[in-house]
C-alpha cells in the first residue's frame, strides 16, 4: 500500500480491526509470547480490559491520540482483547463487543471526509464505491452482502434505487454500511484457537470479566425454561394443530417445526409422539430425523427466521407481537417473558 | 416403466451420448455431478458425490453408464468428491434462477402455453438482471431445462461468493418483495417509479377515458371511499387537463395520499398493481433454488429422462423464436409402436400425437415422450 493510501497508525489506533491495523503490528516483529512478558503488557491488558468492560456497560470510547507509541499499544490491545474474548467463549458477550466496536467506529467515521471513508472502505472489502455529484455508487453484490443483516425495511435492495448494477446510496448509508462490515469483521473468526497456556494466563482477566458479567446479569444467557404450548408463536401452533389433525405438511415447515421444539428442549420421544398423527408416519425415519436436526450428525440446526418462514410460505397467523420480533424462538421467549411479569404485577 | 421400455429408452440415451458433444460447464473439475440411473427407477437415488478431470471422463461416464438424469453443482468446491459438504469446502457458486411452469400465477391451458407463458417470464426475468443488475450478457447462460421450465445461470464474479442471504435479497428485488409503499412518489428506489408510474396511469385513465360511473366505481373498492369520498376525488382529477398537470399533482403529495386516510396508498397500489401489470413485471423464479448455494443443476445437453428432451441452452436473442417442442427435440421420426397405459398427447414439431389405450403407432420423438411420461410402454 503506497503512502498516499495508507491510512496513520493514529487513525489505525480508532480503528484497530481494520487489516492494515493487523499488518502494522505485523510490521513491528512482536510475538505474543513477547508482548505478555513485556513490561508495557501490563498497559495493554489494562487497555483490552477496558474495552470488553466498556463493551458491557455501553461506554466503549476511542478518541485519536497524537503520540505513536499510545497509539501502537492501542493496536496492541485489540488482538489481545479477542484472545481473552476467545478463552471466555460467550457468545452474546463477544456479539456485544462486535456492537460496541461497531457503533463506537461509526461516531468517529461519521468525523472523517469522503476520502478518507473510502479507504476505510476498501480495507472492508468494499471495492466498489463511486462518487458522483453528491450521491455515492456501490455494486449491488457488496451492497446485499453487507446489507442483508440489516433488519429494517429500507435496507432491502427492493427499496432502493438499482441501475446498471449500481445501488445509490447517500453518506449516512455508506456509514452504516462500514459499521455493519466492521461488526462482521470483528466477529469473524470468533471465537479464535487460543492455547489453554494463554488462556491461563489470562486468567485473572477473564474472571474479572466474569464477575462484572454476574453483577450485570441481564438476560445475556436465555434460558427457556420448562417447555410452554401457550407461549408458541401462530406459525408453530398451526403446524402443530395441522400435524395434529393428520394432515401432510411440507417439508419446510416439518424442518421448521422440529428445530424449533428441538431447540426450546422438547424431547426426541416427545416430537415423535406429536408426528405420530401425520398420514406418513414412519417411526423409525421420523426418529432418524429428528434426532439429525438435533445435532446427532454434528451440525445442530436453528429454527428459521420469520423471513424464511414468510419465503415459504409458513408465516401463518402473525400477530401483533409478532411484529415486535424477527424469530420465532423470539416470540416465545418474548411471550413467556410477558406472561411472568404479567402474573408477578 | 418396464424393464422392456428401460432398455429401449436407454439404448436410444446411448445412442445420442455417442454421437454428440457433450456441455462442460466452466470449473468442471471442482463441481460435484450427480446422476439418476434407468435401472433404479422409478425409485429416485441420486449417485452424487462424484468429480470429473476431463472432458473424456465425463464423456465416457455418459455414454458408459448411460444416465436417465444428469446434474452437476452450481457451487465450486475444493474437494468436490468429498462425501459431506463441509469437507468439499465450498469456494463459491453460480446464480441460479429456476422458472418453473408450475410457480406461475399464470397457468396455461396446455403444455405448449404453459412453456410459451414461463418463456415470456424468463424474458422478462432477463430485462431485469441486465438493466437493473447490469449482468453482461456473455455471463449469463439460458437454458431449456428438458421439462417444464427455463434455467437462468450467472456467472459474473461478483456473485459466486455471494452467500445465501445476500442471495434472497436478489430475489425478494426481483419479485418486488418487501416494498415499502411509504412515500411511493418520492422516486427513491426503482421500484417506487415503476410502482407510482402505475398509480399515475391509474387516475390518468379514471380521469381521461372511464366514464363517470365506472370511475366512481372503481374507487369505491377502496376502503374508507364511499359515494361522498369518490365523487370528490373524481371532482378533482377533472381539475386536471393534462397528464402532466395530474402527474406534477400526485408527486406533490396531492390527496393527501400518502398522509392520512383519503385513499391508503398501499391498499390502491396493491390493488393496481396486480391487476394492472406490475405483477407481470414482477420477476417469477423459484426462491428456495436461488438461495441454495449447494445445489444440483441438469447438465445443458443431456436429455431429461422424464421427457426425452434436450436440455438446451438458448442464446438470449433467440429466446423470443425458440420453441422446445421444436428445437430441444433430440429424437428422430422412426415409426414406433407403444401400447398405451393412460390416454395422453403430446405436441412435437407442430404436430399433435394421441396415445390411446392399446396400441398406437408414433415417431420416435413422441414415443420416447410419451414412455418417459409413464403413459405407454415400448412395443406392441
Amino acid at each position: 500500500m503506497g503512502a498516499r493510501d495508507s491510512i496513520s497508525v493514529t487513525t489505525l489506533a480508532i480503528y484497530p480491526f481494520l487489516p492494515a491495523a493487523a499488518s502494522y503490528i505485523k510490521n513491528l516483529n512482536i510475538g505474543v509470547t513477547e508482548v505478555t512478558t513485556s513490561p508495557v503488557f501490563e498497559n495493554i491488558i489494562q487497555k483490552s480490559m477496558a474495552d470488553i468492560t466498556g463493551a458491557i456497560h455501553g461506554t466503549l470510547s476511542r478518541t485519536q491520540k497524537e503520540d505513536i507509541t499510545e497509539s501502537e499499544m492501542q493496536l496492541l490491545s485489540y488482538p489481545i482483547t479477542r484472545m481473552i474474548l476467545s478463552c471466555m467463549d460467550n457468545p452474546h458477550l463477544t456479539q456485544r463487543y462486535a456492537i460496541a466496536e461497531s457503533k463506537e467506529a461509526s461516531k468517529n467515521l461519521k468525523q472523517e471526509k469522503t476520502e478518507q471513508l473510502k479507504k476505510v472502505a476498501k480495507e472492508l472489502n468494499l471495492h466498489s464505491i463511486i462518487e458522483k455529484k453528491q450521491f455515492l455508487y456501490i455494486h449491488f453484490a457488496e451492497y446485499v452482502q453487507t446489507a442483508h443483516s440489516i433488519k429494517e425495511r429500507k435496507w432491502k435492495l427492493t427499496n432502493r434505487r438499482l441501475d446498471k448494477g449500481s445501488v445509490t446510496i447517500n453518506n449516512k448509508d455508506f456509514i452504516r454500511l462500514l459499521e455493519e462490515q466492521i461488526k462482521k469483521r470483528v466477529l469473524h473468526g470468533m471465537p479464535l484457537d487460543v492455547s489453554d497456556e494463554i488462556c491461563t494466563s489470562l486468567e485473572s482477566c477473564t474472571e474479572q470479566i466474569k464477575t462484572i458479567l454476574s453483577q450485570t446479569q441481564q438476560d445475556i444467557v436465555y434460558d427457556l425454561g420448562k417447555v410452554n404450548q401457550e407461549y408458541f408463536p401462530p406459525c408453530i401452533a398451526y403446524a402443530i394443530k395441522t400435524v395434529q389433525a393428520g394432515i401432510n405438511i411440507s417439508h419446510s415447515t416439518r424442518f421448521a417445526l422440529t428445530s424449533f421444539l428441538v431447540t426450546i428442549g422438547m424431547s426426541v420421544d416427545a416430537i415423535i409422539e406429536l408426528f405420530a398423527s401425520s398420514p406418513d408416519f414412519d417411526a423409525e425415519k421420523t426418529r432418524y430425523q429428528i434426532e439429525h436436526i438435533a445435532g446427532s450428525g454434528g451440525t445442530t440446526y436453528t429454527p428459521p427466521s420469520c423471513t424464511t418462514m414468510a419465503t415459504f410460505g409458513n408465516c401463518i397467523g402473525k400477530n401483533r407481537l409478532c411484529d415486535k420480533i424477527s424469530h420465532p424462538l423470539n416470540y416465545y421467549r418474548r411471550k413467556g417473558w410477558l406472561e411472568t411479569h404479567k402474573h408477578r404485577s | 416403466m418396464n424393464f422392456r421400455t428401460k432398455q429401449f429408452v436407454r439404448s436410444r440415451f446411448q445412442h445420442y451420448y455417442k454421437t454428440h458433444e457433450i456441455y462442460l460447464p466452466p470449473g468442471f473439475d471442482v463441481r460435484e455431478w450427480g446422476f439418476i440411473m434407468f435401472d433404479e427407477l422409478p425409485e429416485v437415488r441420486m449417485r452424487r458425490h462424484k468429480a470429473f478431470g476431463s472432458r473424456g471422463e465425463l464423456s465416457d461416464y455418459l455414454s458408459g453408464m448411460v444416465p436417465s438424469h444428469a446434474y452437476y453443482s452450481t457451487a465450486y468446491y475444493t474437494y468436490p468428491a468429498a462425501r459431506n459438504m463441509k469437507e468439499k469446502r465450498w469456494q463459491g457458486a453460480d446464480l441460479i434462477f429456476d422458472l418453473d411452469a408450475d410457480h406461475l400465477r399464470k397457468q396455461g391451458a396446455d403444455y405448449a402455453e404453459m412453456l410459451e407463458n414461463v418463456k415470456e417470464e424468463t424474458i422478462k426475468l432477463l430485462d431485469f438482471l441486465t438493466e437493473d443488475f447490469g449482468f453482461r450478457s456473455e455471463h449469463i447462460e439460458v437454458v431449456f431445462s428438458g421439462g417444464r421450465g427455463y434455467h437462468i445461470h450467472v456467472r459474473d464474479q461478483s456473485v459466486l461468493k455471494l452467500e445465501s442471504g445476500a442471495r434472497r435479497e436478489i430475489v425478494d428485488y426481483l419479485t418486488c418483495t418487501g416494498f415499502d409503499y411509504k412515500n411511493v412518489f418520492e422516486n427513491d428506489s426503482t421500484w417506487k417509479v415503476r410502482v407510482s408510474e402505475k398509480v399515475i396511469d391509474y387516475f390518468y385513465k379514471l380521469r381521461f377515458s372511464v366514464d363517470k360511473n365506472e370511475a366512481l366505481l372503481s374507487l369505491q373498492r377502496f376502503t374508507g371511499v364511499g359515494k361522498t369520498r369518490s365523487s370528490k376525488l373524481m371532482d378533482t382529477l377533472y381539475g386536471f387537463n393534462t397528464r402532466d398537470e395530474l402527474e406534477t399533482y400526485f408527486r406533490h403529495g396531492g390527496f393527501g395520499f400518502e398522509q392520512h386516510s383519503a385513499l391508503n396508498v398501499k391498499q390502491v397500489a396493491e390493488n393496481i398493481t396486480n391487476l394492472e401489470g406490475i405483477a407481470s413485471l414482477r420477476g417469477e423464479t423459484d426462491e428456495p433454488v436461488t438461495t441454495d448455494i449447494k445445489r444440483l443443476i441438469r447438465l445443458p445437453l443431456s436429455l431429461h429422462g422424464g421427457s426425452g428432451f434436450t436440455v438446451t441452452p438458448v442464446a438470449i436473442d433467440a429466446l423470443e423464436s425458440f420453441n422446445p417442442l421444436v428445437d430441444a427435440v433430440t429424437f428422430g421420426s422412426d415409426m414406433t409402436s407403444v401400447t398405451g397405459i393412460k390416454p395422453f398427447e403430446i405436441q412435437m414439431h407442430n404436430n399433435t400425437y394421441t396415445v390411446e389405450l392399446g396400441t398406437s403407432v408414433l415417431p420416435e420423438c413422441a414415443a420416447i415422450y410419451a414412455m418417459c411420461r409413464g403413459a405407454c410402454e415400448y412395443g406392441e
